[in-house]
């Protein structure tokens, strides 16, 4: 039996894809959504803003289904994270 | 077996999977840090939103967490969760864990509420302890 049902494994499959997209694109990114969040999908920003809830919501409204899609904030600067 | 990650914010090491989870029924894609600092595999305050979690449907943790400030955050758990990989070899590798956190910050004001949402998911010790973890220039890399 597979590990994952076909429907999922092609929602993991767009989404490994567009984290792909995003972590490439990131320098421009950076230059045109600095300290925001993008939504990507399909090899593009489909949405943005600052509110990452706010963001969500409204992708929610406009696709329904967003599990493929790579929500993430852009940061202005270089950062440390110490978790 | 290799699973392969990237080098996302900050440098840190992070991994695509599949989370799974069959009350409250949950299938989405999450990418979560590589934390070995981290006791336990990790659900943030974003990721939440994203998965459309309902703390209410969800079992309270008794085991403090530690936050931002070192302030107590509200935790909550998921129980006998799967967690899908992509292998090096193009298979999925699926890990199980008994149970997940899932985190509830009460940010005191919108700057908090901004450095909140940032925080990733992260893969806790509970399931690293099953490989060993490196880091190339590009990639993090668990292997068994």
């Amino acid at each position: 039996m597979s590990v994952l049902k076909t429907e999922y494994k092609k929602e993991f499959q767009t989404f490994v894809k567009n984290m792909r997209w995003f972590q490439s694109n990131y320098e421009k990114l950076r230059r045109l959504y600095a300290g925001q969040y993008v939504a990507v999908n399909d090899g593009k920003v489909v949405t943005h803003g600052d509110d990452a809830r706010a963001l969500i919501e409204k992708l929610r409204g406009e696709y329904g289904d967003i599990g493929a899609f790579v929500i993430e904030f852009v940061s202005k600067e270089k950062i440390e994270l110490i978790l | 077996m290799r699973i392969y990650g990237g080098r996302g914010r900050g440098n840190l090491g992070y991994i695509n999977a599949y989370f799974m989870c069959s009350k409250p029924e949950i299938h989405d894609p999450i990418r979560f840090y590589v934390d070995t600092g981290a006791s336990r595999t990790t659900i943030a305050d974003r990721d939440v939103a994203r998965l459309e979690l309902n703390y209410e449907e969800l079992e309270e943790s008794e085991i403090p967490v530690i936050g931002i400030g070192c302030k107590r955050v509200k935790n909550y758990l998921l129980r006998d969760v799967a967690v899908v990989f992509r292998t090096s070899g193009g298979s999925l590798h699926i890990e199980r864990l008994p149970q997940v956190t899932v985190l509830k910050h009460e940010p005191e004001d919108e700057e908090e509420r901004q450095i909140v949402d940032q925080l990733p998911s992260l893969l806790g010790v509970d399931l690293l302890d099953k490989y060993s973890v490196r880091f190339t220039a590009k990639h993090v890399v668990l292997e068994k």
